[in-house]
């Protein structure tokens, strides 16, 4: 039986809510999501367990 | 990646009245979006008549909707969460078509609004009364909370889908009936959130909605079964007209007005987290939000300190990316409409006049992606050399403008923020919590933000204010949006 090697919380930009993405040592993933069904194949962390938005609501300030 | 725009050709608003969808009479208006410049609906203002049918059917509803079950009221609001929740990208795309905000700001106020819906969801718990035995030998005492009827709920142009929300689910849960007036300039939220009320399963008359403006606003106040009005605006109106109105006929009210924010920067402030922290206070919602931050008080005398944030917070400001709110990249979409613009720019004006000065000029070269026009569009301006006097360091802008000032020290920063008339929702940025406590004790503001650039409260607070922001007693979402949806009814009881 393949053994759970992650449990993560992230941000879906999708939905606004907090996701939780599983990932076991046989290399399977699953998306723990209240809004899964509504969002169905939609579902960017679905595609990508690894999904991080390109999107930054504002810029950010890089000291030099 | 430009988003498909889920309003298509021009529809006619009609107003939701009993169940029904029913085309006013009233004079038809344009709604426009701000970002093409290009109408995509149109919107009746709609007539003494209507607003009445509409009352009228609320109230006929009121009493078998008042005696369904806390249980079976909180099921239509499941089944209305889960129909937003379906529909969660489309109705945000369409506050972005109407508003002209960034779908990531559209995303984010749906899923506050909803949020508003699932806490009512609580309600046989939030509307739980209490009780004492034996208050005298043999006797008890209780208090249950009862609805009053109807309430009318009427809604500004900047939040679209959420701020009704801050009070319809609460007022329905708890048994009354409501009639909502969206703001006319963005109606088609409202629209939507009443399809999905019907199919939702609300009984006929529970959930109303009627379009329009001064008429509907003057029919809701002056109606003897309305019962009382929930409202957010500007302070002129909150006091002037629904506060004062409210008053004069008996009403229950909640006035929500503008807002003139104070960000507080102390010198031991994380520089990096809070310039993000800024940009969004600022510049998020193209400013039309009564929690931005509008005046930027730099605490202390350490000229190398301020030279270098302010560098900063200039140079970041600079590279927000300015487009229509469908493009996923864009970070400040166009003001709502060309008045509030040339509204803005007047400000900017009255700021040069009197003598502050321009640091970035949000009317030059404004950098629009894609082929849209500039009509609605403006730039991040920031002013240094504010002084409170000034307009632009006293009143509303409502628009993206940073006014910067500096301050001694935190009491002179707490000073400045509180001679204000306004407040609402000031902040301090500071590592020090002896710092934030003083801060928190000490400034006259409905909320207070710790490190917290937009002080939104959660759907289970109170969204406070004082002041020339706030107009009554009791606040919208929570429990005191309970309360004030309820009456306290107190029995005391003794067998023979």
């Amino acid at each position: 039986m393949a053994k759970m090697i992650e449990r993560r919380r992230v941000h879906c930009p999708v939905k606004h809510v907090s996701v939780f993405i599983l990932k076991w040592d046989d290399g399977s993933s699953a998306v723990k999501c209240g809004d899964l069904r509504s969002c169905g194949d939609s579902c960017p962390y679905l595609k990508d367990p690894n999904y991080k938005s390109p999107f930054r609501r504002a810029p950010k300030y890089e000291p030099e | 990646m430009i988003l498909e725009e889920p309003i298509k050709g021009v529809p006619l608003v009609k107003n939701f009245i009993d169940g029904e969808w029913v085309e006013s009479k009233g004079e038809i208006r344009d709604v426009v979006n701000p970002a093409k410049y290009e109408v995509i609906a149109k919107v009746p203002i709609s007539t003494k008549d209507e607003i009445e049918a509409a009352v009228e059917a609320a109230k006929a509803a009121f009493p078998d909707w008042r005696r369904t079950t806390p249980l079976a009221r909180a099921r239509c609001l499941f089944r209305l969460k889960e129909l937003l929740e379906e529909h969660f990208e489309e109705v945000s795309r369409v506050q972005t078509q109407e508003h002209g905000k960034t779908i990531d700001e559209s995303r984010g106020e749906t899923r506050r609004g909803i949020e508003n819906v699932e806490v009512a969801c609580g309600v046989p718990t939030l509307m739980m009364g209490y009780n004492l035995e034996d208050i005298a030998t043999g006797i008890d005492e209780y208090l249950i909370r009862q609805p009053l009827g109807v309430f009318g709920i009427i809604g500004p142009f900047n939040f679209p889908f959420m701020i009704p929300l801050w009070s319809a689910p609460y007022a329905v849960a708890t048994g009354n009936c409501v009639v909502i007036k969206p703001s006319s300039e963005v109606p088609l939220s409202q629209m939507k959130i009443a399809e999905l009320v019907d199919e939702a399963g609300f009984p006929p008359g529970v959930w109303n909605v009627v379009n329009g403006g001064r008429t509907v606003v003057n029919g809701m106040l002056d109606h003897p079964d309305i019962q009382g009005i929930a409202f957010v605006g500007s302070t002129p109106t909150a006091r002037d007209v629904i506060y004062k109105r409210c008053g004069e006929m008996g009403k229950r009210v909640i006035a929500q007005g503008g807002a003139k924010n104070f960000m507080v920067i102390m010198p031991d402030a994380n520089v990096r987290a809070t310039i993000l922290a800024l940009m969004t206070s600022f510049f998020g919602n193209t400013g039309q939000r009564c929690l931005s931050g509008a005046n930027l008080v730099i605490v202390g005398e350490d000229d190398g300190f301020y030279k270098s944030f302010m560098d900063a917070v200039v140079a970041t400001t600079s590279k927000i990316v300015i487009g229509c709110g469908l493009d996923e990249s864009v970070q400040m979409g166009p003001l709502r409409d060309k008045e509030k613009k040339e509204k803005v720019i007047g400000y900017i004006e009255s700021g040069l006049q009197q003598g502050a000065k321009l640091r970035l000029d949000g009317r030059k070269n404004i950098k629009v992606v894609g082929d849209y026009p500039d009509t609605c569009f403006l730039g991040p301006t920031i002013f240094e050399d504010v002084t409170l006097d000034m307009k632009i360091g006293s009143e509303e802008i409502f628009g993206p403008v940073m006014s910067v000032m500096r301050a001694k020290n935190l009491d002179e920063a707490i000073e400045m923020a509180n001679s204000n008339l306004f407040g609402n929702a000031h902040a301090v940025f500071t590592a020090s919590g002896k710092i934030a406590r003083e801060f928190q004790y000490r400034v006259t503001s409905g909320s207070v933000g710790i490190n917290i650039g937009i002080v939104a409260p959660m759907a289970f607070f109170p969204f406070s204010g004082m002041k020339q922001s706030f107009f009554g007693i009791l606040h919208t979402q929570g429990q005191e949006a309970v309360r004030f949806f309820t009456e306290s009814k107190v029995v005391i009881q003794r067998w023979f």
